[in-house]
């Protein structure tokens, strides 16, 4: 990966954003430092699960077992803690539930040929199922005070999803640009032959891949239950599409090989000032889809027309 | 309806001036007002009320079933918006108690209607206002006990996985025939959508040559199930529902169904509305307000039609 | 259609000590067959009807209730539109793309057929052919944002998906309608042969599109656009074209669908079908062995997935599984149809 072309990249990104933060300063409240911090801790809970979404796809996968996991491991986690287990070592049980269905999905893409569409999308209902069932279908809640700060306390004024997402993004920055790991991840996803040559296992990249991936689903589970201090058995269905568009609007290409992290996150950032804009604008309900749709359309449409022309312009240049 | 519209319309073009002065905003926000009659009920009750008193009103639906971050999100984004006063009817009555607080802390009075919040929370709020729906699962699972002359089997077309209304009510239900001699022969979530009612009841019913009776946890899933009854030529099965709405009342008439539990969407909104005004105007003191209100409930059946058409919705 | 067999039989009757006899050769051969994959083979490259076959076996074998004509009645009249919608999917798939909007365009078809046949009082064929049309243009938009805007497919019909169902409730206003008029249900509830007009609906267009594809240069030239735009241009084939017909097509089956729906359940409503509809829908062709990365895919094996999952939903519910469980259940069971099928194939 050349730095000239994450340049640009990140600059056809950026455009939108700039116009969108120009916009959003006519809209009352939007720029309030409540406000803000608000709408980054809203959008954490998809910005760590893009930070996970971003490798699955540079390597031409997907994940569908988000929705699943939102809700799975933090209820596995929820009810180690109403029985009196200690708040670290209960989390820790429902990160590792989760990794552990991460590699679940790993193992069938890598050893079994199954698609990671199918794989993901049943491992996802698989545990949405195990998470109705294992409270009858209700939500349980009413975490110890430590647990919920996590959700909902502020450190230095700044709320601690926040600085969560912010972690995650470092972590995978490093492991995309300061690993060579991240460098098989990126060859597995577009250039094949460079892998071979080194000789190195597509199913191990692949395990760790969709392992790192149901690791975030985890965290962000974690996070998500923090916040509502409840653990809710359908609370995930409404991330699972989120995550992906956050990571195509911040310029991961679905057919591999491209994309990096910290523009997913911005991607989910997007999505999330969106949503808070038309809430502050008070628009219909009805019409609120009718903008969402439309405007992630015409952002990934100008970001893709930005690259192009840059393209063209480096093109050019040689 | 068209007023709704207009009024967001309204609201987009003239964002910058109109927050500061007398009118209040009184906003509600509830999952969906899609192909659910009561909740538009409510809805429709609660802006004519606001609007008749000479405020604002906001709608904020998460449009969806079961996204419950997607409405406390919206909840704390109002907050951000500094709105006068909420209506709310959670999702979910845990999830929402972190964003009550916050409303508590900017001094938003809000008012619960329909689903509850989760017990121990009260403080959050003013009052409370709304069916008991675990007594309207109980009186519909006694009068099926009567209509089936205590013996026989029934269906349950449950409503959405995790919603907690849809769960009281069927668990009313099951003890409302307890001790007799009914059993529940079959139970699946219709997910409150006509298409996946249809599935299920015709599904359940391949499984059972024999059934007497079914409850529906909405009226909304009545037009798949009854089309689903319909299909497998399965006459004479008693169906009770929940909700009281126009359709219902209709095919009470028609003798389609034994009879539907009533609920007061239109009394939930007035009441919710009065009470908030009254707070913030300094007429009454929140504490002063009773913590739940019922709303009441009773069965439409085909002896008090005339009195179900003046309330259905 | 099998391998061919290596004579390199071990006769059956030489380790009990006697001589190879005539009977114990034919089964050394059918079992050097077996050996070398022909039976495999055979499996591998038909999965999806093996599947079906499979599952079907396992139903009536341990399902009460399963093997009944009725049951089987109930099971096509479910199949008959996820049938229809999963045709004009599976070409999309076919291109290397995907239509999210699929169940978004049968939420709106639902709403504006039933306002055509309820409100404005549209004979029926009017109404059919209207959303027909419909489909069409929101496919061509779908197609032409995806071609010439290159915006990628998933992005695309998201987008598109989303204002559909904003579209949709503001049509409707949320309400739903319902008791429709008698001649615009008769579209899919005539009774032919004992079932629904809807079944025999969906065969003719499982029929008139498996020719397109199979027996027409557009099939083959969808195959080729698949494979790599760049070798379908290199043929001379007008790729752009194609790409934008396929979501044309995939739009127009899903309003279809959604009439039929419609017509199926007597409610129009604005959230028929949605995301949850097209993912099934999607699940259906992969378990026919459509590949998400383009250029394999056939009308009749994504069929055969419908069926199958429609059986497995059947059989959960007359083995009385928790609710809860349901999508979990159903979801393993799918898995472990696809895993086998790999395996199968892998021989092959």
């Amino acid at each position: 990966m050349n730095i000239g072309f994450a340049a640009r990249r990140g600059l056809a990104v950026l455009f939108p954003v700039a116009a969108f933060l120009a916009l959003g300063s006519r809209v009352p409240h939007f720029l309030d430092l409540s406000n803000l911090l608000n709408v980054v801790r809203q959008s954490s809970i998809t910005g760590v699960c893009a930070v996970g979404m971003t490798f699955v796809i540079v390597i031409k996968g997907i994940d569908l077992s988000l929705g699943g996991l939102l809700a799975f491991c933090p209820m596995i986690s929820g009810v180690l803690m109403l029985a009196g287990i200690n708040v670290p070592a209960s989390m820790a049980a429902g990160v590792l539930a989760g990794t552990a269905m991460g590699l679940f999905n790993g193992l069938m893409v890598s050893k079994l040929t199954v698609p990671a569409f199918i794989t993901t999308l049943v491992v996802g209902q698989i545990s949405q199922g195990l998470a109705l069932t294992i409270n009858g279908g209700s939500s349980i809640g009413a975490f110890p005070d430590s647990f919920v700060f996590i959700g909902n306390g502020a450190v230095g004024g700044i709320p601690l999803s926040d600085l969560l997402l912010l972690g995650f993004l470092a972590l995978g920055f490093f492991i995309q640009r300061l690993t060579p790991l991240g460098n098989h991840i990126y060859a597995l996803g577009g250039n094949e032959t460079v892998l071979r040559q080194e000789g190195l296992s597509a199913a191990r990249l692949q395990f760790f891949v969709f392992g790192f991936s149901g690791f975030c689903a985890a965290v962000a589970g974690l996070l998500l239950s923090a916040q509502l201090d409840t653990v809710q058995p359908t609370q995930g269905d409404a991330y699972q599409l989120d995550a992906i568009a956050a990571c195509i609007i911040g310029g991961v290409d679905l057919a591999g090989g491209r994309g990096s992290v910290p523009m997913a996150v911005i991607g989910a950032l997007i999505i999330g000032c969106l949503r808070n804009v038309l809430d502050l604008l008070g628009i219909h309900p009805f019409m609120q889809n009718v903008f969402i749709g439309s405007i992630i359309v015409v952002i990934v449409y100008l970001s893709g027309v930005v690259h192009r022309q840059s393209e063209l312009a480096t093109r050019g240049t040689l | 309806m068209k007023r709704l519209l207009t009024l967001a319309l309204g609201l987009t073009l003239c964002s910058a001036a109109a927050f500061a002065d007398s009118p209040y905003t009184i906003a509600f926000s509830l999952k969906t007002v899609t192909n659910d009659d009561f909740q538009k009920a409510i809805a429709t009750s609660i802006q004519q009320a606001v609007e008749k008193s000479g405020n604002k009103f906001l709608l904020v639906t998460a449009g969806d079933e079961t996204g419950v971050s997607i409405q406390v999100n919206q909840v704390e984004d109002l907050i951000a918006k500094k709105v006068d006063a909420i209506v709310l009817n959670p999702m979910d009555g845990k999830a929402v108690v972190p964003v009550l607080k916050k409303a508590q802390a900017a001094k938003i009075p809000v008012i619960i209607v329909d689903s509850s919040v989760e017990k121990g929370n009260e403080s959050l709020y003013v009052s409370y206002v709304g069916t008991d729906n675990f007594n309207a699962g109980k009186v519909a699972g006694q009068r099926m006990v009567k209509e089936l002359g205590g013996q026989g089997g029934v269906l349950i077309v449950r409503g959405a996985n995790g919603s907690s209304a849809g769960d009281q009510r069927v668990d009313g239900f099951k003890a409302g025939i307890l001790g007799s001699g009914l059993k529940v022969v079959g139970e699946q979530p219709g997910n409150w959508t006509n298409s996946v009612a249809m599935q299920v009841t015709e599904n359940m019913l391949q499984a059972n040559k024999k059934v007497d009776g079914l409850f529906s946890a909405s009226d909304v899933m009545l037009d798949g199930t009854l089309q689903a009854i319909g299909d497998a030529n399965r006459s004479g099965i008693k169906i009770l529902s929940v909700d009281g709405s126009k359709k219902a009342v209709d095919l009470v008439e028609q003798g389609a169904i034994v009879g539907t539990m009533a609920q007061f969407p239109a009394k939930m909104g007035t009441i919710a509305v009065e009470n908030l005004l009254a707070v913030l105007d300094g007429k009454k003191a929140a504490s002063s307000i009773p913590k739940v209100i019922d709303s009441g409930t009773m069965v439409y059946d085909k002896t008090n039609l005339d009195e179900a058409r003046k309330w259905a919705f | 259609m099998s391998a061919p067999v290596t004579e390199n039989v071990q006769s059956g009757g030489q380790g009990e000590g006697g001589e190879p006899s005539v009977q114990a050769a034919a089964a050394g051969k059918g079992r050097a067959w077996i050996a070398s994959g022909g039976l495999l083979n055979l499996v591998g490259r038909n999965v999806a009807l093996f599947i079906f076959l499979a599952l079907v076996i396992l139903a009536s074998l341990f399902v009460e209730n399963f093997a009944a004509l009725d049951n089987a009645e109930v099971i096509l009249k479910q199949s008959a539109i996820p049938a229809i919608a999963v045709i004009g999917m599976t070409m999309v798939l076919m291109t290397g793309g995907i239509d999210l909007s699929l169940g978004y365009v049968v939420g709106l078809a639902s709403i504006v057929s039933g306002i055509m046949a309820n409100t404005w009082f549209w004979p029926a064929p009017a109404v059919l052919a209207s959303i027909l049309v419909l489909g069409l243009a929101l496919g061509l938009c779908n197609g032409l944002i995806t071609q010439f805007m290159r915006v990628p497919a998933f992005i695309a019909t998201l987008g598109t998906g989303y204002v559909l169902y904003g579209l949709a409730q503001i049509v409707s206003q949320g309400s739903i309608i319902n008791r429709l008029p008698r001649n615009f249900l008769a579209i899919g509830r005539t009774p032919m042969f004992g079932l629904p007009s809807a079944v025999f609906l969906a065969l003719a267009v499982a029929v008139v599109f498996h020719v397109l594809i199979s027996r027409t240069i557009f099939g083959r030239r969808l195959k080729a656009f698949g494979f790599g735009a760049r070798a379908a241009a290199l043929s001379g084939v007008p790729a752009a074209w194609i790409n934008v017909s396929v979501y044309a097509f995939c739009s127009t089956l899903a309003a279809l669908s959604g009439l039929l729906f419609t017509v199926r359940v007597n409610a129009a409503q604005p959230n028929m079908g949605g995301g949850a509809f097209t993912f099934e829908v999607v699940t259906a062709a992969i378990v026919g062995g459509t590949s998400l990365f383009g250029g394999v895919g056939s009308v009749a094996n994504s069929i055969l997935g419908v069926l199958s999952i429609k059986i497995i939903e059947n059989c959960i519910n007359l083995l009385g599984v928790s609710y809860h469980l349901y999508l979990a259940v159903q979801g393993a069971i799918i898995l472990l149809a696809i895993i086998l099928g790999n395996l199968t194939n892998r021989r092959a």
